[in-house]
């Protein structure tokens, strides 16, 4: 049953073609504080650009926000993301997720003060 | 290595354990500047205050801010604090010949908020360090 459900994703996601819009997610260094040894790591972030996406964004008190749509399969766990980037531009990942139902990701990203 | 140092060591042992990694909450110490601008974090201050029992003893504060993401509720600050209760509250650590106690938790909110975009929640928590002269 689930190799069905991939195949048809594979097939519903080339469906939606320019729809699609490349971005990039930044993995988190967790912490580059090592509190066994109490001394800083150098371990440096590190990117990942996949392809999303992207829905128009929201303004409400002054929080920005964008609703973005993955692939699970390109993405993984989402909490492994501090940020994304779209159009090179920096947006925090919320923490609340949409939806996350094991083959794709919905969840929203914001950004204030601009 | 002298009462502040092992009592360093006492309480960042618990932040090094696997089972607190899992939780994954971004865990920095006071004066450490993070490369990414985490919208979930802890930052540990270890405050020691009076002298203990003998000169190798110290009594002091742990606190812990807990940011997270502004205008989405306290409820995750307060998961938070219930998580670090259960790695903290009334721990000990002995080793060497030295003892680290761990006591109960106070949580406050904070008015100070360092970065609009978050939340933050001040956890502090009671600590007794006994060594050996």
């Amino acid at each position: 049953m689930r190799s069905l459900v991939e195949e048809g994703l594979i097939i519903a996601w080339e469906e939606l073609g320019d729809l699609k819009t490349e971005i990039t997610l930044v993995k988190k260094v967790n912490s580059g504080f090592d509190f066994g040894t109490s001394s800083v790591s150098d371990e440096s972030s590190t990117n990942i650009v996949v392809q999303a996406v992207i829905f128009e964004s929201k303004t409400r008190n002054g929080l920005e926000t964008k609703e973005v749509f993955f692939r699970h399969e390109d993405v993984g766990k989402i909490n492994q993301y501090s940020k994304i980037l779209i159009d090179e531009e920096s947006w925090d990942i919320g923490p609340n997720i949409i939806n996350d139902d094991g083959f794709t990701k919905y969840l929203y990203v914001n950004r204030r003060g601009r | 290595m002298s009462k502040y140092v092992t009592t360093e060591t006492d309480i960042f042992s618990v932040f090094a354990l696997e089972t607190w990694t899992d939780e994954d909450i971004p865990t920095h110490p006071a004066n450490y500047t993070a490369n990414d601008h985490d919208t979930e974090f802890i930052r540990i201050s270890i405050i020691p205050g009076s002298s203990g029992i003998n000169s190798n003893s110290v009594e002091g504060i742990l606190m812990i801010d807990i940011f997270t993401s502004a205008g989405y509720g306290d409820r995750r600050s307060l998961v938070i604090a219930d998580i670090l209760d259960q790695f903290l509250v009334k721990k000990t650590f002995s080793s060497s010949g030295r003892t680290t106690q761990i006591f109960e938790s106070t949580l406050v909110s904070s008015n100070d908020n360092e970065d609009e975009t978050l939340n933050r929640k001040i956890y502090t928590i009671p600590f007794k360090h006994f060594g050996v002269n």
